[in-house]
């Protein structure tokens, strides 16, 4: 990671987390559900900075776009709450247990391999080797990640479009029901 | 530095200033669509203006078309995306802020 | 869109949002088919493809009313887009076990660019799946709010 990109994911990274705690605290739902969007956006650019941007257009497309519109449909139904506390009252609790999970995980931080380390595990394992080298040849896709989910992978890949299937119309079946009958 | 790059920096000096400008009005300006008549102009300008040195600093290949696209459509939704908030505002029947709401409280 | 049907709390048209979603809506369509297919090359694929698509035909529904486009676009169309889709990935995959490779073994279907071709239709199959789960959702939520405004608050 280049000197200038440092500060840029640091201001990100701050960025990124005073939202989540915003969408976390706040009271009003519809402005819990703005902050959870600008969440999602600030963390699609922080995997582009992190060269993963099959994963950051999903985070935008799916995470910032779809989810806000379906979750605002959802609250239309709903009430705002009363009272003009603009934050929800912590409970004491769950915040230890909250804080005390992240102490934890953090710990394990000082294992990872620093961000682009050519010598890190990631990299210089013999199966990222095989892909790097075999996939194109192979599939003739140049999108090693693509080659990955849709050929090589393709039974885990089968797996999650059945996942997308079954719970969509599980809901769906619900929701029908709700609504038409 | 090339004449290219000053009209870069010009570029995205100019839109952040408009950017700037836009904050400022969602801060200070009174009520909604005081806001949105700040982000809607003042907004779209600062992010077209911006995309067009980054789109500049591509030149002609396919990232600058690419920016381009980006730019025309933000130059199109922006304003569309205003307009339907100030729109839905006033269906629900907000008042427009006067200057008699500031001399009342 | 006659003015006599209309639900209680309709939305009314608007000339200059209507007009922006003639623009874009279809450039933003082509985008999501673009994403499904240009996912061989660059960064994208099946279920990137299908949000951007949906999102396109959700603009469409916000700048037209949702009730009009609910009698456009019927939602026998998204079921058959959602079991289709994931339908198409599974004959794949099964297809090329009938022909005696292993599932989702491309290369026994011997077309040039085959493999390629294979995991476009995959993509494409996902994409048509998550589209159509994702405008479904859309449309049966916003169902029910039209339905609230029409029946009051009894049930």
């Amino acid at each position: 990671m280049s000197d200038v990109q440092l500060p840029v994911i640091a201001i990100l990274l701050t960025f990124v987390v005073c939202a989540a705690l915003a969408a976390a605290f706040l009271r009003d739902i519809l402005s819990a559900i703005i902050a959870f969007a600008g969440f999602s956006f600030g963390v699609s650019i922080v995997y582009i900075l992190l060269r993963a941007p099959d994963v950051a257009l999903t985070e935008a497309a799916v995470g910032a776009g779809v989810t806000t519109v379906l979750f605002l449909l959802t609250i239309v139904r709903t009430v705002r709450p009363g009272g003009d506390r603009l934050f929800e009252r912590i409970k004491v609790v769950p915040a230890l247990l909250a804080t005390g999970l992240v102490a934890v995980l953090l710990t394990t931080m000082r294992s990872l391999p620093r961000v682009g380390d050519p010598n890190s595990p990631v990299a210089t394992s013999e199966i990222t080797r095989y892909y790097l080298e075999n996939a194109y040849p192979q599939t003739e896709v140049e999108n090693v990640v693509t080659a990955i989910l849709a050929a090589y992978r393709g039974f885990d890949t089968l797996g999650e479009a059945a996942v997308v299937l079954a719970a969509g119309v599980a809901v769906l079946v619900v929701l029908r029901k709700e609504v038409y009958v | 530095m090339t004449p290219l790059e000053y009209a870069v920096v010009g570029l995205v000096l100019v839109g952040l200033f408009f950017s700037f400008v836009a904050v400022v009005g969602i801060i200070r300006l009174p009520d909604l669509y005081t806001r949105a008549h700040a982000t809607s102009k003042s907004d779209t300008l600062g992010t077209v203006l911006s995309l067009g040195g980054v789109a500049l600093l591509f030149g002609a290949e396919v990232s600058g078309v690419k920016t381009v696209l980006l730019l025309l459509f933000m130059l199109i939704t922006n304003p569309t995306a205003a307009h339907a908030i100030a729109r839905a505002a006033h269906d629900q029947g907000i008042e427009p802020w006067t200057k008699s709401d500031e001399e009342g409280e | 869109m006659s003015s006599v049907d209309r639900p209680v709390r309709a939305y009314v048209e608007s000339t200059i949002i209507m007009t922006t979603a003639r623009i874009v809506s279809p450039f933003v369509f082509t985008f999501g088919l673009f994403v499904m297919f240009h996912g061989a090359e660059s960064a994208g694929g099946g279920f990137q493809g299908g949000a951007i698509v949906a999102s396109s035909i959700i603009v469409v529904a916000f700048a037209f009313g949702i009730e009009p486009t609910r009698q456009w676009l019927d939602d026998s169309i998204f079921r058959l887009l959602i079991a289709g889709g994931a339908a198409a990935f599974a004959l794949i995959g099964l297809g090329a076990m009938a022909l005696g490779g292993a599932f989702l073994e491309y290369a026994v279907y011997n077309i040039s660019h085959g493999v390629k071709y294979g995991i476009e239709l995959v993509e494409l199959g996902i994409g048509a799946t998550v589209a159509g789960v994702i405008v479904s959702l859309f449309m049966n939520l916003a169902a029910g709010l039209t339905n609230d405004a029409d029946g009051g608050d009894e049930t």
